[in-house]
């Protein structure tokens, strides 16, 4: 479904991604995780289109999207979350959700000045409530609050309804559990599995930190190390890998 | 319950008519501070009726607005034909529809404009030389003017998609200066400082709009027409601002203010939004310049300078950035009381820059701050 091959951008003299393969199926689950700095953010803007890769291609679906800008990415079907939460601040919790519809963004000038907005309205109100019903009524219970009002851990949750808003064929998560304690963290691992289930066509790319929430999400691990995917395997066979132990630990110093 | 509205809009227009009736300066200095300090008592001591009667007007805005309306349209009988304050009401107006026009731009898509009066002069040019040199009638110019004016803003629109805040300020006041440049230097076509003079009047169904108007029991002086005119298509901005504000559309609009990139990363088109942003904020001002054209007959370059861009950004931050009561409530404000005070007239500029300084001191969200939309803000009443 999604292909990279040989993706690799340079900022400078930095080569903050260097010749990353991968392949994605449809409805699988791929962890990407690394140290700080190793290029997964970096990954994630050259996959949503934020950055033009210096080479190498991205195919999605048998299209060529490398060189499309953010807005046709997302229309092809890639959405993604932001690391540090990049909400709509002054716009409240429904209307975050909503801006993932496409019938925002495809409303003619005559159905603006003359439609009946009120139905239009109600109907993505139903919409973006049942999307955030996949946390409960967590988010439900503040849908007229503003989301620079939200919680850290509600910011996160609501970034991922307005993804899952898009209905996307790809979704990338960037951090989706920073900022949250254990608890939060468990609970949002059980309500992405259950996304998972409601939607088996759905792929997901995840980068993040914790290890519990990439070993019980996630199909397949892929691992970075300064901009290069050192190595790729289900979760238990990448962490035997010596490569990553080395990158995660450091060298162990040769007895001599 | 509508009672209650009528009743509070007839207070504050007998409220407004006192302070345009009494012509002594330090009177009426005494009653706006009056004016200020009751309504600063009122928001500080939220008292159930000030509540209430917030509620009332917030769940009816329509009916109030259009009853405002109604109430406004006795005014040019009400002042007995008293062509000067008649003529102050017609440009609060036009004012008022610059700011909503603005308003569009800087309050809902973000984009700051220093460079407005560029497209009101855009407009008052192309139906001056429409109807004085060649002769084409007053409404299909006015209808043109406010194209032109569109036409220019995407123009302007087009640098400015590489640029965000100070430096997209930057960039319109250069607009500005450059549109009035061209304006004094065009003298071929735009009679260059002495500028455009005997601009025909426009003429409605055979009746020359510079005559005075026949009402039976009294006769006003020629600006009651264009009061009337005026008055119809401010009503008619309101509406569609707020059609348009109230839309999927100017919800990407404010996403697009909130978080360019992360509107770009949800699929909106910055480029089409941006240009259709200034576009349509552009031909209000192109509309209002050209009924400015045709109701003074006379217009000059200096008449649309970087003053006037100033006034009408502080006019729409005086009223709320994003509210369009504000916007309207701003501009007739900030035109009125200025007025009053003709003796200071060389401090103007001063007092329209204590008035930003002090607004986004004391009340940065303005007069009447932007409310959520209504649907939105109460789905959930509605299910449970």
């Amino acid at each position: 479904m999604l292909t990279v091959q040989g993706l690799t951008i340079q900022f400078g003299g930095l080569v903050a991604v260097d010749r990353v393969d991968m392949a994605l199926k449809q409805g699988e689950t791929l962890g990407v995780i690394g140290p700080n700095g190793s290029g997964k953010t970096t990954l994630f803007n050259l996959l949503s289109g934020i950055y033009l890769p210096t080479s190498g291609s991205i195919i999605l679906n048998d299209v060529a999207i490398q060189g499309c800008s953010s807005d046709q990415v997302f229309r092809m079907g890639i959405a993604r979350t932001f690391q540090n939460g990049r909400l709509f601040w002054n716009l409240n919790v429904l209307e975050n959700v909503m801006m993932g519809f496409e019938e925002v963004r495809t409303i003619s000038l005559r159905g603006t000045l003359f439609g009946r907005s009120g139905e239009l309205y109600k109907r993505s109100i139903e919409k973006a409530t049942d999307i955030m019903s996949i946390f409960g009524d967590l988010l439900i219970k503040q849908s007229n609050k503003l989301s620079k009002d939200l919680s850290y851990a509600d910011r996160r949750r609501l970034e991922i309804c307005r993804a899952l808003a898009a209905e996307p064929k790809i979704l990338l998560l960037d951090e989706p559990s920073a900022g949250m304690d254990a608890i939060e963290t468990a609970t949002l691992m059980s309500d992405l599995n259950k996304v998972k289930a409601k939607l088996p066509n759905l792929s997901i790319i995840v980068v993040e930190h914790d290890m519990d929430f990439i070993k019980g999400l996630v199909d397949r691990v892929m691992v970075l190390n300064y901009g290069r995917c050192i190595a790729c395997g289900s979760f238990d066979e990448v962490g035997k890998d010596p490569e990553v132990i080395k990158a995660y630990l450091g060298q162990e110093e040769s007895e001599c | 319950m509508s009672l209650k509205i009528l009743l509070a809009e007839l207070i504050c227009y007998v409220g407004f008519l006192a302070i345009v009736m009494i012509e002594e300066p330090l009177i009426v200095a005494l009653v706006v501070v009056v004016i200020a300090l009751l309504a600063i008592g009122m928001l500080r001591f939220k008292n159930d009726f000030w509540l209430q009667l917030k509620s009332e007007f917030s769940q009816n805005m329509g009916k109030a607005s259009s009853m405002a309306m109604i109430i406004a349209l006795s005014f040019p009988i009400l002042v007995a034909g008293d062509s000067y304050w008649l003529q102050i009401a017609n440009l609060a107006m036009l004012y008022a529809m610059m700011a909503l026009g603005l308003n569009l731009m800087t309050g809902r898509a973000g984009l700051v404009c220093l460079g407005y009066a560029a497209f009101v002069a855009i407009g008052a040019y192309v139906v001056g030389i429409l109807t004085l040199k060649l002769g084409v009638s007053f409404w299909p110019a006015l209808l043109l003017a406010g194209i032109t004016a569109s036409l220019f803003g995407v123009v302007l629109g087009l640098p400015a998609l590489r640029v965000k805040g100070h430096y997209l300020a930057l960039v319109t006041i250069a607009f500005g200066l450059i549109v009035q440049e061209l304006l004094l230097n065009f003298e071929s076509v735009t009679g260059g400082t002495n500028g455009l003079i005997n601009i025909p009047s426009p003429v409605l169904f055979g009746f020359d709009l510079s005559t005075p108007l026949n009402l039976g029991f009294i006769s006003l002086p020629f600006q009651a027409n264009f009061y009337y005119i005026i008055i119809v298509l401010l009503a008619l901005s309101v509406f569609f601002v707020n059609r348009l504000s109230h839309s999927f559309f100017g919800l990407c609009l404010n996403a697009m203010r909130e978080d360019q990139l992360a509107a770009q990363c949800y699929g909106l088109n910055l480029t089409k939004y941006k240009l259709l942003a200034f576009a349509i904020g552009a031909f209000f001002g192109g509309v209002v310049g050209g009924v400015y054209a045709g109701m003074i007959n006379f217009i000059a370059p200096e008449t649309f300078g970087f003053q006037q861009s100033v006034l009408v950004l502080s006019m729409v931050i005086f009223g709320g950035l994003d509210s369009i009561p504000g916007a309207v409530l701003g501009a007739i404000i900030l035109t009125i009381i200025p007025e009053k005070f003709r003796a200071f007239d060389d401090f103007r500029l001063m007092f329209y820059g204590i008035i930003i300084v002090s607004c986004l001191l004391y009340m940065p969200q303005g007069l009447l701050p932007f409310k959520h939309r209504i649907i939105t803000a109460k789905p959930k009443e509605q299910e449970e």
